[in-house]
């Protein structure tokens, strides 16, 4: 019920056109890319998707956590534009039940995004790398890692989203939370478990290593972390910034 | 009402909306990292001086995603109090000319990337002399190169910030004025690599600051880049933009 009115107000704000429009001009890098310079991508001695992800994941990760954290901001935007949020919630409706349906939608997006993502990508190596075998078990296992690392992400920008009333601060966070990601991910310590670092991590032909599997633990504990958060500020917060 | 006192009135608008801290504290961010790990400096692969890395490497990620990103963020803000509660609704009712108010709106989102230049160059002096405290070498830069540089990356900025204007005023549904804007930044890497890096005003800022860690690597004091075709395009590219903008500003209101 909930989840078909929360689908039912992102019609007028474009935000499933925006998730597709989106991760079409992210999928257009790898192939321009690819397309550009063939030669220094084609005689690497590595598996056809491990070129490609090294090549331009870190990009498309930069893309999809942007685009997560405008669609964050306008899932909450639409509420608090004209006081919608006020008139919500004199109604019978949870304020938990709402955050969560608004995840699943974004998920829903992101989910959608990084499908498409993949379709290129596969393109792109089928049409460059003409030999390439365990190519779609490693992309399609590669999509399913993505979604599962953008999960802390998604969870943890919904959050701020609903304690900003204005949508800039909001985007703000967004950006400075992304920025500090681009910074920690490479380094050697705890950092790098930083909620916003994880969707640059993939997976590589060889499959799951322990660290990978780490990372995986940490996106899913800091999902659940930001979930119970919010739980427990719907329960004390009344006001929002 | 001329666009001075115009001016005077967006500035009065912002006081109270949390731009300030947005942007100071993702420049302290950024020179946190460039303290602790100061050390990294010295082994840098591409001959670069210790201090000359140290300048470089932070304004690089300024350059490169934040300062636009947060040029984004000020579009969303310059636009979202004018709609939010219909404020340009009011506006069109009074005897102001909409061209000049947007004018104004631009002038304000120049005067802020000047503010966000400034806050970095703030910051850099105290990150430089804490970096060379714990590392008991010298990583204050003179202050030419330093101002100089900043004031390229500002200059550089003007058309940047005219198109995100553009985008601001022009597009009505927040998500896909936000979504270009942002989406926009990251092909720059992409861009500053090919020969028509020019044609591409997102990566003006990232060119001149991998420009000139080439030239410091190589020796020299400054960069010299082709003005030529540059210039034109760039003056060219932010008339259009700053013209479009004052002419579709408000249209959706307008109707």
């Amino acid at each position: 019920m909930t989840f078909a009115l929360e689908l039912k107000k992102t019609k007028r704000t474009g935000f499933f056109p925006a998730f597709f429009l989106g991760a079409l001009a992210a999928s257009s890098l790898p192939v321009i890319n690819t397309a550009a310079r063939p030669d220094s991508f084609i005689h690497q001695a590595l598996p056809a998707g491990d070129i490609l992800l090294n090549a331009n994941w870190l990009m498309l990760a930069m893309l999809n956590i942007f685009l997560v954290i405008i669609g964050a901001c306008i899932l909450y935007h639409t509420e608090f534009s004209n006081g919608g949020i006020e008139k919500m919630h004199m109604l019978p409706i949870s304020r938990n039940q709402i955050f969560f349906c608004k995840a699943l939608l974004l998920l829903l997006g992101t989910g959608t995004m990084l499908l498409i993502e993949s379709l290129f990508l596969v393109f792109c190596a089928c049409h460059w790398f003409p030999e390439s075998p365990g190519l779609l078990s490693a992309v399609f296992q590669n999509t399913c890692y993505s979604l599962l690392m953008m999960l802390p992400v998604i969870i943890l920008m919904l959050l701020i989203a609903s304690l900003c009333r204005n949508m800039w601060v909001s985007l703000g966070v967004g950006i400075t939370l992304l920025f500090t990601a681009q910074m920690v991910m490479s380094s050697d310590t705890i950092l790098t478990y930083f909620p916003f670092a994880l969707p640059f991590q993939f997976l590589s032909s060889s499959g799951y290593s322990r660290e990978k599997t780490a990372f995986l633990a940490a996106a899913l504990t800091e999902s659940v972390l930001f979930g119970v958060f919010k739980i427990l500020l719907t329960k004390f917060r009344r006001y929002t910034l | 009402m001329n666009l001075f006192s115009l001016i005077k009135i967006e500035l009065i608008k912002i006081r109270r909306t949390h731009i300030f801290c947005l942007m100071i504290i993702p420049c302290l961010l950024l020179w946190l990292p460039s303290v602790l790990n100061a050390d990294m400096n010295f082994n840098n692969p591409s001959g670069l001086s210790p201090e000359n890395s140290f300048f470089i490497q932070g304004f690089m990620g300024f350059a490169w995603i934040l300062f636009p990103a947060l040029l984004v963020v000020i579009t969303v803000m310059l636009n979202q109090i004018e709609r939010t509660n219909k404020g340009l609704q009011k506006m069109l009712s009074l005897p102001v000319s909409i061209p000049m108010l947007c004018l104004a709106k631009f002038f304000v989102l120049l005067l802020l990337a000047g503010g966000l230049i400034l806050i970095m160059l703030a910051l850099y002096y105290p990150a430089a002399a804490l970096a060379s405290a714990k590392m008991d070498y010298d990583f204050l830069l003179s202050g030419s190169l330093v101002f100089k540089e900043s004031l390229l990356i500002y200059l550089c900025s003007v058309p940047m910030a005219a198109f995100y204007w553009l985008i601001a005023g022009c597009i009505r549904t927040p998500v896909f004025s936000i979504g270009i804007g942002l989406a926009s930044i990251v092909p720059s890497v992409l861009v500053m690599n090919t020969k028509v890096w020019f044609a591409y005003p997102m990566c003006y800022p990232f060119y001149t600051i991998a420009k000139l860690m080439g030239s410091l690597a190589d020796g020299k004091n400054f960069i010299s880049i082709d003005l030529i075709p540059w210039l034109p395009v760039a003056a060219g590219f932010t008339l259009i933009c700053i013209l479009l903008s004052c002419l579709l500003f408000g249209n959706s209101e307008r109707r």
